[in-house]
């Protein structure tokens, strides 16, 4: 309503055609070093990257024509047992990541909701965890999960025997989601927090007077009125999760063996170690289209937020 | 107000839980960097130990000092592209409607969730054309590449969240589109770019891919890269790496106490409203 009455005001000085191609031109310029910008940096190296999965390229052709062989390659690389085991290796990731990751962030928001100082403090700490590079807590956290390290140490003390985190069986698959949800909590928790503050005091207090339980306030007036903040939060971390890397390269590489692979990894191991460059590319390929999928219900639910 | 949800004893609990798992990692980080190799062996020290800063003195070299300079040009620099293209970009997709809106989003969010590896080859190419491999420029491009469309999406919320009537008073006084932009909207929006800054410089500071791809010269190599590449060699020495990582995690820690309550409530603007 307010906006079409300042419309309103605005037409009676400037003929609204003018007005109107004035404005279009003017956002154009304000998108066009970026649009100019990504469309060299970004747009064509995924055109390229299309051109490559339906091409051959290997060492020896990398830097001149690419003879075209369709989608037989896309088919014949997503048969292969790697890219199932790396599948099913990414979804057990993204599903610790983000289950962790959620259920972690708001319980941490649920605890820090009080305030005061130590609440403060706890928050900016776990923040300031999230901010680090995927680097840098990578590399601490793979010597913390060493045999020498913090965790088996903590451990010995209640004589529990050294847990070879990264290196046995799935066992550093697990571990590099749990280290990667480290990282999420903190993320998902001011998102919740932010929530919780948003939350309409009244009813609130309500509750206080009907002498509802803690429990009882959770589950029938706190979770109903964060669900929407919680969809869109399950699908910014399952982005998230989708293409990390980062934690892998540093803590696992990986491994050992393919055992912590996923598909964003697979086709870096495909392009960088076995130099497949088409197949590396028919793996990023198709990890993008599955998140394209994702993309759209996201772009969706965003748009239902902010109409609604 | 919801007193017993808030104050009970389970809150207590949980904040002292967080502490500790927040906590300890950090303080065990920097413990394993003031140690011997031969105390981080013995594994009974924990945290109860002589400190030395042996270990820092034999770290710190010129070549540490000029991988910092390093990282921080190659941050810098993505900071400052990433952000005055994205800026614009980000306040025009607030301001106009329809299709070509929604097409640009899309591709923002595409582009935003395309792995950083699928990029690698392609980039290479592109950046060997302009002669801008081994360049510190050439790595610039590629992080502002990759983090110019997650620095579009941060920063929309905060220009969704100006009224239209500040601009259109602007308009009737007769500034241009660039005038209302740049006087009236972008002052306001100062908290959203300094978050955005914020995030993109921690960012571009731990990038290592791209890095350790597209730069040739080690003299060249960011801090981030030092550490990649020690990752992969056998007998790691613990003590050498942790007070590297101590080193490259001081200036994000400087820049972080300044920006905390800025990245506290900026962040979770996108997701909540």
């Amino acid at each position: 309503m307010k906006t079409s009455v300042a419309r309103g005001t605005v037409r009676r000085t400037v003929p609204r055609s003018r007005r109107r191609l004035r404005r279009v031109r003017a956002e154009w310029l304000f998108l066009l070093p970026a649009a100019l910008f990504l469309a060299t940096l970004a747009a064509y190296p995924f055109v390229e990257l299309v051109h490559m999965s339906v091409s051959q390229v290997t060492a020896a052709n990398i830097f001149h024509d690419w003879p075209f062989v369709g989608a037989s390659g896309l088919q014949a690389v997503a048969a292969t047992a790697d890219f199932r085991e790396a599948a099913v290796d990414t979804v057990i990731y993204v599903t610790l990541v983000v289950g962790v990751g959620l259920l972690g962030g708001l319980a941490s928001a649920v605890m820090l909701w009080r305030g005061g100082r130590i609440a403060g403090f706890t928050l900016a700490l776990m923040v300031f965890g999230w901010a680090l590079p995927g680097l840098i807590n990578g590399t601490a956290w793979r010597f913390l999960l060493d045999k020498r390290g913090m965790v088996d140490t903590v451990l010995g003390l209640f004589h529990v025997a050294p847990v070879y985190w990264l290196v046995d069986n799935r066992l550093p698959l697990v571990s590099v989601a749990l280290v990667n949800a480290w990282v999420a909590v903190p993320f998902a928790t001011l998102v919740y927090r932010a929530a919780l503050l948003d939350l309409p005091k009244d009813v609130l207090a309500s509750a206080d007077v009907d002498g509802a339980r803690p429990g009882q306030v959770l589950r029938y007036i706190v979770l109903p009125l964060l669900r929407p903040c919680t969809l869109v939060l399950a699908v910014v971390s399952l982005v998230y999760a989708f293409k990390s890397f980062d934690f892998i390269y540093i803590m696992t590489f990986g491994g050992p063996g393919t055992a912590s692979t996923t598909l964003p990894f697979l086709s870096y191991r495909l392009a960088f170690e076995l130099y497949k460059y088409s197949d590396g590319a028919a793996v990023a390929l198709v990890t993008v289209l599955v998140v394209l999928v994702l993309a759209v219900i996201y772009i969706r639910q965003v748009g239902r937020e902010e109409r609604g | 107000m919801t007193g017993s949800l808030r104050r009970g004893w389970i809150s207590r609990a949980g904040t002292a839980l967080l502490l500790l798992l927040y906590g300890l990692p950090f303080l065990w980080l920097v413990a394993t960097s003031l140690k011997t190799e031969t105390e981080i062996f013995s594994n009974e020290a924990g945290l109860l130990f002589q400190p030395t800063f042996d270990t820092y003195r034999a770290i710190l070299d010129s070549d540490l000092l000029q991988a910092c300079v390093n990282s921080a040009i190659i941050a810098a620099g993505t900071t400052a592209l990433t952000l005055a293209l994205a800026t614009p970009a980000a306040y025009a997709l607030t301001r106009v409607r329809g299709m070509l809106v929604n097409v640009s989003l899309g591709l923002v969010i595409v582009l935003q969730i395309t792995p950083q590896p699928a990029s690698l080859i392609p980039l290479y190419r592109v950046l060997g054309g302009w002669n801008l491999l081994g360049t510190q420029l050439g790595v610039i491009l590629a992080d502002s590449a990759l983090l110019l469309p997650f620095c579009v999406l941060i920063l929309r919320p905060f220009f969704l969240a100006i009224p239209r009537e500040v601009e259109e008073a602007g308009t009737v006084d007769g500034a241009s589109p660039w005038g209302v932009f740049w006087r009236i909207v972008l002052p306001i929006t100062l908290n959203g770019v300094a978050t955005a800054a914020t995030i993109i410089f921690f960012i571009a500071w731990g990038e290592f891919l791209y890095a350790i791809t597209f730069l040739t010269d080690a003299s060249q190599y960011p801090i981030s890269v030092l550490i990649a590449g020690q990752i992969g060699m056998y007998g790691i020495q613990w003590s050498k790496m942790m007070a590297i990582a101590v080193v490259a995690s001081l200036p994000i820690l400087a820049i972080y106490v300044f920006t905390y309550r800025l990245l506290r409530d900026g962040l979770a603007l996108g997701s909540v409203r």
